[in-house]
């Protein structure tokens, strides 16, 4: 995913200008050697898959960003697994699963968690994700980066052809984005050559370093490397190609409407959609399936439509023999705990799922550090994350999370005996003893239940420990987005809010800049990262040996932490169950880590 | 002619109603916060892309203009296209939910007739028993207990215990799934319905043409349901025309609670995903349907009373 | 021959945890085919009486003692069974407000029919129609067919009270129990009723009592007057011997309160003073004596019906006047 989209046009082009400047220097300083595999196998060094790592050209073995938090002493009773992990490989006849309703059924129409189960199962791009949940060809035969991973040149396989046996190919692709472009949907990438300028600027398609040569050959340009392209690729479905036969010279709606009918609907995914009605969706083997990637472990699967993923809603259907895999909801987390049976066919899934508080520095005291350490520090995330939240949450100190380089779970941004008294002393210390003085503040939360369980522990722990009054105030999801993410003033949206960030997928270039670098655009924190720590974080960003950059990473954390501009939370896991004779897992939500077609008999 | 007229005003004045539901609901849903592409968008909307959006869709214009283009639209039966499912037209979206909800409320409808009415009569014709007082503490507990906590309660113990139902879904009007949402949308009709004909047919069974039947040796069974079940039920026809009122907002949470792919969740989905077109086009539905059952509550009752008949 | 015999009957409401009683030992007997009013105010039992006689007294009333025998079978002692042959069959009633006596929604055919199925089904359509038919120019209604299809309130006031009243022949009955049929009617219609009434009494041998508060519309009909009041019999009296000479105080009264036919229209009625007594406190003695202008210290006393020639009569005062 791009990091585009600021709030008002001149942020945007301080944004572009600055984010260009930033990726010229560090083409012009960085050397680069095979790393972009190296670079991931060594993020899984302490992985319990154990994938050997390979060379660059191949992505066939990737290498597993798996981190286990066996051992943390926090996760009793769930068997821990990294992001993604699959099953045995035996066919399964069968696949029940709850899912949302999608946006589309075609990628690049729309992006929700309901899209993404569909293009996991359906559609196919250049890479797709093998059983651990790493990167493997697809329609792509092999991939060449040059050397300083500025240029990704992609063969595509023979004979590729879409489920109703039209052939298509690179050009296919290529006219596959240009088309999407205009319709308002694409959202960058903005490393990718004249993207920016494209979606800003208003110019030219054809500028993009977006090319076909020749009908086998895909070419990526990039003004900067960019060492996880065939994640990116895997996880972003405005990349994937669309049949163009059927949209050329269509409106696009006319043929996303024709294509709700399962007897017209056109794929290139190893499923082809056979039912599709309000409340569900059936998949079953594309018998013109012609692209590589894992061809999938069921032989039909059966989505059911949910308001909601983690919803008691949804557990019930799976207690009641209706769903084989289930995410369970931290509510009903404690019923799995009671139950032995239940307990031992349960996954516990970390993935980038934040939970934060975003801060207001713009209104008074929260623009004093002191202050903001205090509100960190009075939170206890051990009782909020195993009591009030079950289990289901690790607590979260920093901007890493696991499978990040530099992630570190002992890491503190205050390292202090007693945080509570230590919070009370800042706060004292800021001229706000015992509370005193303090004023009333308000905290915008999303309707949610887990938001609304977490959002009323933080207020009962600042008012526990530091005796300040903060107001509770929830909105729906699109009126808390319209408040906190676009507000019609940015100075003075509110004081503070939760700020849930699910990652799109595994990479620091994706997460740091989206909360912090770009100050601002996507949570109105009124922070601006000094420059000097800018340099050191996009240094580190875009650092190619794994080592220095996992050791940057965790400094320039550490030193972003000092400031608090955001308080970290926790990070919400995944917590699964599926029934007996079933093997294998898949997450939620969060793109990369559909295990879908990894799921087996056990 | 005076029917005629009377067609006519009824006609015209539906037609009023609508207007204003649909203005009201206009307002209301622009009022809200939120839009209809930001929040479903991986990041924020740039300006550009924002107003490229809005372009799009017209929501650039002025609200009047908006307001008349949506009117005029709708007039020819066009709703536009889903914000929230990419390309599909309003009326596909609304067509394909609507015989869920639709079968939902005329079967808790008819179930809260078939079992409230002898309930009621048994309980008139018993009045002061055990019988008729534990029916009236039932009833209360059946307008009483909100379908929100109904459903889980059910799901629960049927489903996810018993295992006999289950606990979502929809196959159907003749289907298990149908079960859970029919008894738990049908309490509260049931229990209305059971006291208006209980009432009803207490007052019937008080009435001096009661005494007459009675005065000619009809026999009490007779009397009852060849002459004063008819008298009983006029003031239910009219309950029963409000219920649907009632039915369609439980409706709404009864789909919602069981998963119930119909209009009612849909439209609780659009108010979330700001969904406009879909939004306006529901309340339509809903109000034309309440307005169509108020109409059909007036034939019933016309038909019943020919005292109305010839007012 | 006596036909209808209600001897000592004496019917109770519950009010407020009390047992009141409104119908206070009230005997009299008709005999077949003749005609006897039952006079009284508001509250003088006389409707009461009326509903005993056919069971159908509001849940709240119960009959405490008293017997109530048709030829010779004890009413009060049948399963409701056998009593809803009795009804609408050998006695039938007809009430006073013909509107809400009659079912608002049903046809007058309909509601006919519905008692013809009861005690006298016949096997074909036309049959029953025909007999509907038969039944509303009995009671001399015009234009039947188009009558039978009416309902209560598209029929005016007199219509209605005879359509009421082809209900009630509609099961051929021995007894007709007319409880104030004239009430609600303007004065010539109140005639053409009670004519209509005399008339089928003649034609069909038919006994009927009619119950009014009116002494006017009786003069012509009946045979016997029996006049009641505060749950009591003061006076039973063959008809032209009462209009005569009415030996109670209070049938004098009533004598008295007609308007008079020879004299000017809009001479004011002689009322009777003072209000019935509540039957929840009734004065001890007679009735009557707190309104009576012959009270005397023997009042005080409770007046026995004695029989003096043809009538009966309670009070001290009777056969002194």
């Amino acid at each position: 995913m791009g990091n585009t989209a600021p709030d008002d046009g001149l942020l945007a082009l301080q944004a572009a200008v600055t984010r260009r400047r930033f990726l010229q220097r560090l083409a012009m300083t960085s050397a680069f050697g095979a790393a972009s595999a190296a670079l991931l196998a060594n993020c899984s060094s302490d992985g319990d898959e154990g994938a050997p790592s390979t060379g660059a050209a191949s992505t066939d073995g990737a290498g597993a960003a798996t981190t286990s938090v066996e051992g943390s002493g926090t996760l009793e009773g769930f068997r821990v697994v990294g992001f993604s992990g699959g099953g045995t490989g035996k066919p399964l006849a069968e696949l029940r699963i709850a899912t949302q309703a999608p946006g589309a059924i075609v990628p690049g129409f729309a992006f929700d968690p309901g899209e993404t189960v569909v293009r996991r199962l359906a559609w196919n791009s250049l890479v797709a994700l093998d059983n651990e949940g790493n990167p493997v060809l697809a329609d792509a035969e092999s991939y060449t980066p040059n050397a300083d991973l500025t240029e990704h040149v992609f063969t595509l396989r023979d004979g590729l052809q879409w489920s109703d046996g039209t052939p298509y190919d690179a050009q296919t692709y290529i006219d596959s984005l240009l088309y999407r472009l205009p319709l308002g949907g694409i959202f960058g990438p903005s490393w990718l050559v004249g993207m920016n300028d494209v979606l800003f600027n208003g110019a030219d398609p054809s500028t993009l370093g977006y090319e076909a040569p020749d009908p086998k050959t895909l070419i990526f340009r990039s003004t900067a490397p960019v060492p996880f392209i065939e994640r990116f690729l895997a996880s972003n479905g405005d990349f994937f190609p669309i049949p163009m036969h059927l949209f050329a010279d269509a409106d696009s709606s006319e043929v996303l409407a024709s294509m709700s009918d399962p007897a017209n609907f056109v794929c290139n995914g190893p499923y082809v959609i056979t039912e599709n009605s309000p409340g569900s969706i059936v998949y079953e083997r594309n018998p013109r399936f012609s692209s590589g990637g894992p061809a999938g472990v069921a032989d039909r699967v059966v989505t059911t439509v949910f308001d909601a993923m983690r919803s008691s809603q949804s557990f019930n259907a799976f207690r009641s023999g209706e769903l084989d895999v289930v995410t369970v909801g931290a509510n009903d987390i404690p019923s799995v705990q009671a139950d032995a049976d239940l307990s031992a066919r349960t996954t516990q899934i970390v993935w980038p799922n934040y939970n934060m508080v975003v801060v207001n520095h713009n209104r008074e005291p929260l623009g004093d550090p002191r202050v903001r350490t205090a509100l960190h520090l009075a939170i206890d995330r051990k009782v909020l994350a195993e009591s009030v939240l079950s289990g289901s949450a690790l607590p979260m100190e920093g901007l890493l999370s696991p499978g990040y380089e530099g992630y570190d779970p002992d890491f503190r941004a205050v390292d202090v005996a007693d945080p509570a008294a230590e919070a009370q002393r800042l706060l004292a210390e800021a001229g706000f003893p015992g509370g005193e003085g303090f004023p009333e503040l308000t905290y915008i939360t999303q309707g949610d239940a887990s938001f609304d369980l977490i959002s009323q522990t933080l207020i009962g722990m600042w008012n526990d420990v530091l005796g300040i009054t903060v107001k509770l105030q929830r909105l729906d999801p699109a009126s808390w987005f319209s408040a906190v993410i676009t507000p019609e003033d940015v100075a003075e949206w509110g004081d503070l809010a939760d700020a849930p960030w699910p990652a799109a997928f595994r990479d620091p270039a994706d997460t740091f800049p989206d909360l912090l670098y770009f100050g601002g655009v996507v949570y109105h924190h009124n922070w601006t990262m000094p420059d000097d720590l800018l340099a050191r974080c996009e240094a580190a960003l875009y650092e190619v040996d794994p080592v220095v950059r996992a050791s940057a990473l965790a400094e320039v954390n550490a030193a972003i932490m000092k400031e608090l501009p955001i308080i970290p939370v926790t990070l919400l896991n995944d917590i699964q169950v599926r029934r007996e004779g079933i093997a294998g897992q898949f997450a939620a939500y969060g793109s990369e880590f559909y295990g879908l077609r990894h799921v087996s008999a056990e | 002619m005076s029917a005629n007229g009377t067609i006519a005003r009824r006609v015209g004045r539906t037609g009023v109603v609508l207007l204003v539901v649909y203005a009201i609901t206009f307002v209301c849903v622009r009022l809200t916060p939120g839009n209809p592409f930001a929040a479903r968008a991986p990041r924020a909307l740039s300006p550009d892309q924002q107003a490229r959006l809005e372009r799009q869709f017209g929501l650039d214009d002025p609200w009047p203009v908006q307001f008349v283009r949506y009117l005029f639209r709708a007039l020819s039966g066009d709703f536009g296209v889903s914000y929230a499912h990419q390309g599909e037209d309003v009326v596909d979206v609304i067509v394909a939910r609507a015989w869920p909800t639709m079968s939902l409320v005329g079967a808790a409808l008819l179930v809260g007739l078939v079992v409230g009415v002898p309930l009621g009569v048994a309980a008139a014709l018993r009045n002061d028993s055990w019988f008729d007082h534990l029916l009236s503490g039932v009833s209360t507990l059946g307008v009483a207990i909100p379908v929100f906590v109904a459903t889980p309660v059910l799901v629960i113990v049927l489903s996810v215990y018993a295992g006999w139902l289950p606990a979502q879904g929809w196959d159907g009007l003749i289907s298990t799934t149908a079960i859970i949402p029919i008894v738990v949308l049908a309490l509260e009709p049931i229990a209305v319905t059971a006291r208006f004909t209980r009432a009803s047919m207490i007052e019937v069974l008080r009435s001096d043409h009661h005494r007459t039947a009675r005065a000619r040796g009809l026999a009490r069974r007779t009397v009852v349901f060849r002459f004063a079940l008819r008298n009983g039920l006029v003031p239910v026809t009219t309950i029963t025309g409000l219920q649907v009122a009632g039915l369609l907002g439980s409706v709404v949470l009864v789909e919602s609670a069981y998963n119930v792919p119909g209009l009612g969740k849909e439209f609780l989905a659009a108010i979330t995903a700001r969904d406009y077109p879909v939004v306006m086009a529901a309340t339509l539905i809903f109000a034309a349907v309440i307005v169509v059952a108020n109409l059909l509550v007036d034939v019933a009752y016309a038909r019943l009373d020919p005292r109305i008949r010839s007012a | 021959m006596d036909q209808l015999v209600v001897s000592d009957l004496v019917v109770e409401f519950a009010r407020a945890g009390h047992r009141v009683p409104v119908v206070r030992g009230v005997s009299f007997t008709l005999e077949r085919g003749r005609r006897v009013a039952v006079v009284g105010e508001s509250g003088s039992g006389k409707s009461v009486t009326a509903l005993a006689v056919t069971r159908l007294l509001p849940p709240t009333a119960s009959i405490r003692s008293g017997s109530i025998s048709l030829d010779g079978s004890d009413l009060l002692g049948l399963p409701e069974r056998s009593m809803e042959d009795i009804r609408g069959g050998r006695v039938a009633m007809v009430f006073q407000d013909a509107l809400t006596a009659l079912d608002p929604l049903f046809t007058i055919e309909q509601q006919i029919q519905a008692v013809l199925d009861r005690h006298a089904p016949r096997a074909s359509r036309q049959a029953r129609h025909d007999e509907c038919l038969e039944l509303m120019r009995a009671v001399g209604i015009s234009d039947p067919e188009r009558r039978l299809r009416a309902y209560p309130h598209e029929l005016s006031g007199g219509m209605r009270q005879r359509a009421l009243i082809a209900t009630a022949l509609a099961g051929d009955p021995e007894v007709l129990i007319a409880d104030e049929p004239t009430t609600a009617l303007d004065v010539t219609v109140q005639a053409q009723i009670v004519d209509l009434l005399r008339r089928l009494s003649d034609e069909r041998g038919m006994a009927v009592i009619l119950i009014t508060h009116d002494l006017g519309v009786v003069a012509d009909f009946a045979d016997r007057v029996v006049v009641m009041y505060a749950g009591r019999i003061v006076e039973d009296a063959p008809a032209d011997e009462l209009f005569e000479s009415p030996a109670h105080p209070y049938s004098a009264a009533l004598l008295d309160s007609l308007p008079s036919l020879d004299g000017p229209r809009m001479r004011r009625l002689p009322s009777i003073g003072g209000a019935p007594p509540d039957p929840a406190a009734l004065p001890a003695g007679c009735s009557f004596a707190p309104r009576c202008a012959r009270a005397t210290g023997e009042c005080d006393s409770e007046p026995v019906l004695v029989t003096i020639g043809a009538r009966r009569v309670a009070c001290h005062h009777a056969g002194t006047a």
